[in-house]
């Protein structure tokens, strides 16, 4: 028995209650290789953990 | 050493080379069944055979649609949801996070180029991210079929779209 009630509630609480986070920062360019230091400014964290700085590495993947 | 002694060490020399050469250890040491003479068969199996069943029962979910942690996705960090800590969206028990099985993450950026003293690989930029992850309660496991396949589908998706 499919509980359609629960599905719809947590769809509900997917799509009303999204995370939003704004910031800005530095980006270098490495060819394949992307390094980010970032300062963010979470807005909507319904309680999650967040970051205010952020260092990040990407690979680019073709 | 008798005669069916020394008929013994010459079938198995391996075995006669790693064992002290004084026949009475011999005799000792070349046991047909490895275990010691205080543990018999039965004894093992009866013990193992409960905590082999009872390792795999905790193994499994307890209901049938609740899935894997390793089948669960993760949001959060750096590069998939900026603003958040590293696996810092979605469900937590005592601030580990739990993952989720449904989960959607979208972001725009904008890149600024630097003044001219910059090198002009490094960029500046400006963006927002939004996201969330739930986990997908109350389902079936055909249902938790279609919504793994349909998030990797949108995954490989974003990523193909990302890198065009």
């Amino acid at each position: 028995m499919i509980d359609y009630a629960t599905k719809a509630q947590t769809l509900r609480a997917l799509l009303v209650t999204p995370r939003l986070s704004v910031g800005a920062g530095i980006t270098y360019d490495l060819g394949v290789v992307r390094l980010e230091a970032n300062y963010n400014y979470p807005i909507h964290t319904r309680g999650d953990s967040t970051a205010t700085w952020q260092l990040g590495i990407g690979v680019l993947v073709v | 050493m008798g005669p069916s002694q020394s008929s013994a060490m010459r079938t198995s020399p391996l075995i006669a080379r790693s064992i002290p050469t004084p026949a009475t250890t011999t005799t000792t040491a070349i046991p047909a069944d490895p275990l010691p003479p205080t543990t018999t068969p039965t004894t093992t199996t009866a013990t193992t055979a409960p905590h082999r069943s009872s390792s795999s029962s905790s193994r499994q979910p307890k209901a049938p649609w609740a899935s894997f942690i390793s089948d669960r996705f993760f949001l959060g960090g750096p590069i998939p949801m900026r603003g958040f800590s590293y696996r810092g969206v979605g469900p937590k028990n005592n601030g580990a996070s739990l993952g989720g099985d449904l989960y959607y993450h979208s972001s725009a950026h904008l890149s600024l180029p630097l003044p001219p003293a910059v090198p002009s690989a490094a960029k500046a930029q400006i963006f927002a991210s939004m996201g969330n992850l739930v986990s997908w309660a109350g389902k079936s496991s055909l249902s938790h079929a279609l919504t793994h396949s349909l998030t990797h589908s949108l995954s490989l998706l974003y990523v193909s779209l990302t890198h065009c």
